[in-house]
């Protein structure tokens, strides 16, 4: 028995101390005073084509995380309503006002514009780039729209696995980029 | 809440100050991949678990750095089939400061693709492609190998189809400096490829290249062959000198090289499947290729140099090369698996008398197990078992004598086996913590590990090491008489893809 404990405490704890590490607290993000709505529309725009598709759900879902962890509920709006439309609305202003008028009682609106490529086949596995546009707004005034644009770069296993797939890998950093700019959209208020 | 309303309103252009944008229009995009790690080998080895990646690569891979920039000189345009087109160059080693014997040095790395790709020109859907061509189905990332690759060492044109179902590429080239290097010589190569996919749960496809090399006279970097001489005598560089012994004082008249044309080919199929229940996708690869011949090597003899041509000597070699990797899901979001297989049927129909890595066999099995503890830490397991078969004789020591034996424990200076087996079994297990910061997934990446690997095998010192080779180094360093089959390794190491 005294053999066990030795065994537990020299090969356990280590483990358990690297198990509570991936489990530290993070900072907590900066939270609006108060829940505000936000409408949410994410899409997926189709290479050679103006067609638009509606992003994968584990990435909406993520979306919506980020947002009601800065204490903004997220009103997701059905992308029956919007990817139609989105296929002739092409702007980022022109959709923000498609999407202002689909918001219901939402006073933000949060627009989020992906586009997948292809980058290149790279030792073994599948480079994607994934262009994101996400742009805020107050729905009273959509002039004081603000979009943040970045890349991210997605590796995938298999030759079959395409833009939705290179979307939902990118779902992680996109979630870190959007808390960013909740962030510092919450802070500076 | 219209005063927070209002606030949201007036904090909005000041934001557009804090926060950057990265998009870029028309710019660079950068990509790559590194793995580099710290691996202390109290065993007198150089840091590799065992001698290479059949038995996983997890721990017997050296570190890697590769580099590729993307450049778009006219920037697709996602809402429309405009003409575009990017240049593409990557450089790539396996060289990296204090994490091997290179240490980083420029001369271990090359620049081994550049390309530039159009799209929408003359035909809709169809890329174009000029530079260098290397293209594959997939990879067994266990194994860190491409089976069904084409085009690795040619420079030409190819042209590929793409839509939803259909994936054509056809492409033509010249192989002579991927294949022969400094001793160029034209070597067209036509190929191509098809890969179906029907539906989201199976894909198959197949393809293939042929080398050609023509007889160009007076070339001296074109097949030949030696006419009159022994295929034994060529592998134990001792064809000048038999020539001699059998022609005295004739040593002028060492026949000429014949002309001869070359020619080699691989095919390529892959099957793909999953989606369904536990299987994430399988993947299935196979190969069928016969070799490309040598060309020349130099033998010294009466302080004169020979070139001996060997286009005959080298021409038969075959290889088959067959891999499989499954990918599973075994409890969602907690534990995943990789299971992979590998065989390999090398023959060199020209050699019947010497072990050789184009005589051989092998076969291989890897699995892979990752816990997943959080989101972040990781637990991995691995395990491996082999089996290299030599098809000419013993090409294996077993024993920290056997530098003395040969066949049946009798010393031959003259033979040709090195060793006193025809087999290598090799058994590997791994365990350790991972760290992704980007969450699950067996290969998502960036991973930081903390690794404990053991092999055991049935030869003796059966990793790359510095220990004795030959008789004078032996009576020069006192080397332990005891067999060693077990290496144990402890390495910290990361592996990133950008």
């Amino acid at each position: 028995m005294p053999r066990m404990s030795m065994f537990l405490a020299r090969f356990c704890a280590p483990l358990c101390v690297l198990f509570l590490a991936g489990c530290l607290s993070r900072q907590q993000p900066v939270q609006a005073p108060t829940p505000e709505p936000v409408a949410v529309a994410a899409v997926l725009g189709v290479l050679d084509s103006t067609a638009v598709q509606a992003v994968p759900e584990p990435l909406a879902e993520r979306l919506e995380r980020v947002l009601q962890a800065h204490n903004l509920p997220a009103r997701p709006v059905e992308p029956s309503q919007y990817l139609e439309r989105f296929t002739s609305k092409r702007t980022t202003a022109h959709r923000l006002s498609e999407l202002a008028q689909l918001s219901g009682d939402a006073h933000l609106l949060l627009l989020v514009e992906a586009v997948a490529e292809h980058y290149s086949q790279m030792n073994g596995r599948y480079r994607w780039t994934v262009d994101v546009d996400a742009t805020i707004a107050p729905k009273a005034d959509l002039a004081q729209a603000f979009t943040v644009s970045f890349k991210v770069p997605v590796f995938l296993d298999h030759y079959h696995e395409k833009e939705l797939q290179a979307a939902e890998a990118a779902g992680p950093l996109i979630e870190r980029r959007l808390g960013v700019l909740l962030d510092a959209y919450l802070g500076g208020l | 809440m219209h005063k927070f309303i209002g606030k949201i309103l007036s904090g909005s252009a000041a934001l557009a100050l804090l926060v950057p944008g990265t998009a870029l229009a028309g710019g660079v995009d950068v990509g790559g991949y590194f793995r580099i790690a710290a691996r202390p080998d109290w065993q007198g080895g150089d840091g590799k678990l065992g001698y290479w990646n059949l038995y996983g690569r997890l721990l017997n891979e050296g570190p890697y750095a590769a580099v590729e920039m993307k450049w778009d000189i006219l920037e697709r345009d996602p809402a429309s089939s405009a003409v575009w087109t990017s240049l593409h160059a990557k450089v790539e080693g396996a060289s990296i400061t204090n994490a091997d014997d290179g240490n980083g040095s420029l001369d271990r790395l090359r620049l081994s693709q550049v390309y530039a790709k159009a799209g929408n020109v003359l035909l809709q859907d169809v890329t174009w492609q000029m530079g260098t061509l290397d293209t594959w189905f997939g990879s067994l990332g266990l194994y860190d190998m491409w089976p069904a690759r084409l085009f690795y060492e040619t420079i030409g044109f190819s042209a590929r189809y793409q839509n939803d179902t259909v994936d054509l590429l056809l492409g033509l080239g010249d192989s002579g400096y991927g294949i022969k290097g400094a001793e160029y010589d034209t070597i067209i190569t036509p190929g191509g490829s098809l890969r179906l996919s029907p539906g989201d749960h199976f894909e198959v496809g197949f393809g293939g290249q042929y080398n050609h090399e023509s007889h160009v006279l007076g070339n001296r970097h074109a097949p030949y062959q030696i006419p009159g001489i022994e295929y034994e005598d060529y592998i134990r560089g001792e064809v000048v000198e038999t020539w001699v012994q059998e022609n005295p004082d004739r040593l002028d008249y060492f026949p000429d090289p014949e002309a001869r044309d070359a020619s080699s080919c691989k095919l390529i199929g892959y099957l793909g499947f999953g989606g369904f229940g536990p299987v994430r996708w399988n993947n299935f690869f196979i190969n069928y290729q016969r070799l490309h011949p040598e060309t020349y090597y130099t033998e010294e003899y009466d302080g004169r140099s020979f070139d001996i041509y060997v286009t005959d000597f080298t021409d038969e070699r075959f290889q088959l090369n067959l891999g499989n990797e499954l990918q599973l899901i075994l409890v969602p979001h907690h534990l995943e698996a990789v299971w992979g297989v590998l065989y390999g049927d090398y023959r060199d129909l020209d050699n019947d008398i010497a072990p050789s890595d184009h005589d051989r066999k092998f076969v291989s099995t890897v699995l892979r197990l990752q816990l997943f503890m959080s989101e972040t830490v990781h637990l991995l397991g691995e395990s491996s078992v082999a089996k290299e078969v030599s098809r000419n004789g013993n090409a294996y020591r077993e024993h920290w004598d056997s530098i003395f034996t040969n066949t049946g424990g009798v010393s031959d200076s003259r033979g040709l086996e090195h060793g006193d087996s025809d087999q290598r079994n090799t058994w590997q297990g791994k365990v350790g913590v991972v760290l992704n910061p980007l969450g699950p997934g067996i290969y998502t990446r960036p991973s930081l590990r903390l690794l404990y690997g053991a092999q055991y095998s049935n030869q003796n010192n059966a990793f790359g090491n510095a220990f004795v080779e030959d008789l004078d180094q032996f009576n020069d360093f006192e080397l332990p008489e005891e067999d060693q089959h077990w290496h144990h390794l402890v390495a910290l190491e990361t592996e990133v893809w950008f």
